[in-house]
């Protein structure tokens, strides 16, 4: 084995280094102007990537093309080592190299963090080891002998993911469908409230707006149109994720109704996760429609149009994840 | 210390728990610990990505069967189990190590040449003119505040402290936050905190404006 820092428990967990996640600390490595910082860089890139693939192990989902340390300009302007984890926060994931016996905390990770980890990197690169956690700092340097043991991270990101679950509203399992005409009339299911009010409650406000809407309004017509929005928590396994869904209900005299669904990402998120699907069901359960995000978009849509009485599911598919709710024109 | 009952009995308890319950976490990072002892070690570069495989799926098929057959203590121990799967992992890298070598005469990337050696990072520099552009595309700007928000934005009370001289001062080479803080006459933890709130996210900002993400 590979001379590693001297374990300050025998808690530590050990972990490879795969041959891609070299390559990447490599080239964000390049990226940077002074030696110094690329070595910064790389060691950090490399302790985030272990994290995250221990997270994938232990199923808490993390995501790095969100995390500031996956972000080029932030990389470069901050020393930054942090992990998303959606709907708990970041994690900042701190390398210590071999014979070190204190990990450098540096004022730029002293705010906005979940907690703090601290990642050994072997001096072949081959290897790493998570030796231990601490939920904050306040000095530039943290002794690796003050370090909670590694699954003391789990309890901490249980609890916080269960406070942060709480102060939002749980979705209740949809039974009866949302008659959308209803809407029309300024009648609304609980959980559905006006986008204004729900995009007040958070951290980021994100663009929502129709563009078949104002085409239909530019063209003269006379429509009847009413936009309500739901806060949606999918619980994937041990984290939440949070999604805002819209729906924009257009009256089109005297027999037609155009429905618009929006799945925008919550809780100050920029993008939706890959691959997350809006689904519109036919009453057999047959797929009527679909849509799904890619790589960093900001929202997925869906437009169709039916009749009074006509009932179809929205459905919001991640993994295992599911959110369905019934409606009827 | 290691014996295999007390390996089985975690299995049992981590299998009683829900993925992703912090119960579950605990005891399949104590089988980790334990079971990495005893695994087959081998130098071959792409060792560490057939062992990386390994961990994904004893923990995704140990207690459900998720990408494969699910584990059956009665059948073999975790250990055998494991190795029998880091092995065939280790035979594709082999085979995949034969495929690019006839694909390619040379290596990708003359960085990984020797994966035994220990690689000064200083060697894995680039030359100068591949250093993006980006520094330039920051400096410039943050120099001419083309976002009206990098002068408008102020530290409270230092009405002198913007986001833009921040900004510059954080450019690499960075002022480190102690010359800064002497500097200004403001303690550490605010400047950081500042910088962290108000001017990160410009930074974010401008990235995504430039297409950089």
């Amino acid at each position: 084995m590979s001379q590693l820092v001297k374990p300050t428990n025998d808690q530590s967990v050990p972990l490879p280094i795969p041959e891609a996640a070299r390559q990447v600390a490599d080239q964000f490595a390049q990226e940077q102007s002074t030696l110094a910082k690329a070595e910064a860089v790389r060691l950090n890139t490399l302790a985030v990537w272990v994290t995250h693939a221990y997270c994938q192990m232990m199923s808490i989902p993390s995501d790095l093309e969100t995390s500031d340390s996956w972000n080029p300009i932030i990389r470069m302007m901050s020393n930054v080592a942090d992990l998303q984890l959606p709907g708990i926060g970041q994690l900042e994931c701190r390398p210590v190299r071999p014979g070190e016996s204190a990990c450098l905390t540096p004022p730029d990770v002293w705010d906005l963090r979940v907690g703090y980890v601290v990642v050994a990197i072997a001096e072949d690169w081959q290897t790493a080891q998570l030796l231990g956690f601490t939920p904050g700092v306040k000095e530039e340097s943290l002794p690796l002998d003050q370090l909670q043991p590694p699954e003391v991270l789990f309890d901490h990101l249980f609890e916080l993911s269960q406070t942060q679950s709480k102060s939002r509203s749980l979705t209740p399992l949809a039974n009866t469908p949302v008659y959308l005409e209803e809407w029309l009339k300024d009648r609304v299911e609980s959980g559905w409230q006006t986008v204004e009010a729900l995009l007040a409650s958070q951290p980021t406000t994100p663009l929502v707006n129709f563009r078949g809407a104002e085409t239909a309004l530019a063209a003269g017509g006379t429509l009847s149109d009413v936009r309500r929005a739901k806060l949606i928590d999918l619980a994937i396994q041990l984290g939440r994720l949070a999604f805002i869904l819209v729906v924009n209900l257009q009256e089109d005299p005297p027999q037609r109704f155009h429905v618009g669904l929006q799945l925008h990402p919550a809780g100050g998120q920029p993008y939706l996760p890959p691959n997350i699907e809006l689904l519109v069901l036919e009453p057999d359960g047959g797929i009527f429609m679909q849509a799904q995000a890619r790589q960093a978009d900001n929202y997925i849509q869906l437009r169709f149009s039916g009749e009074p009485r006509e009932s179809f599911s929205v459905c919001i598919q991640l993994g295992n994840a599911r959110f369905t709710e019934a409606f009827v024109i | 210390m290691c014996d295999f009952q007390s390996i089985q009995d975690l299995i049992a308890e981590a299998c009683s728990y829900p993925p992703g319950h912090p119960q579950r976490q605990r005891r399949l990072t104590k089988i980790v610990q334990l079971v990495s002892k005893r695994l087959w070690t081998s130098n071959t570069p792409y060792y560490q990505d057939a062992l990386q495989q390994t961990w994904i799926y004893f923990c995704q098929n140990l207690c459900e069967a998720k990408t494969g057959r699910a584990f059956d203590p009665t059948q073999a121990n975790v250990v055998t189990w494991l190795n029998a799967y880091l092995k065939r992992r280790l035979q594709d890298g082999f085979i995949d190590q034969q495929k690019q070598q006839r694909l390619f005469v040379k290596p990708l990337s003359a960085h990984f040449k020797d994966e035994d050696a220990v690689v000064d990072p200083v060697d894995r520099l680039p030359a100068r003119p591949d250093v993006p552009p980006l520094l330039e595309e920051v400096e410039t700007w943050a120099e001419k505040a083309l976002d009206p928000r990098l002068k408008s934005i102020r530290l409270s009370q230092h009405p002198q402290v913007t986001c833009q001289l921040l900004i510059l001062k954080r450019l690499p080479p960075e002022v480190p936050w102690k010359e800064l803080s002497a500097e200004l006459q403001i303690p550490v933890g605010t400047l950081s905190s500042f910088y962290q709130r108000h001017c990160l996210p410009l930074l974010r900002e401008f990235g995504r404006s430039q297409g950089y993400l």
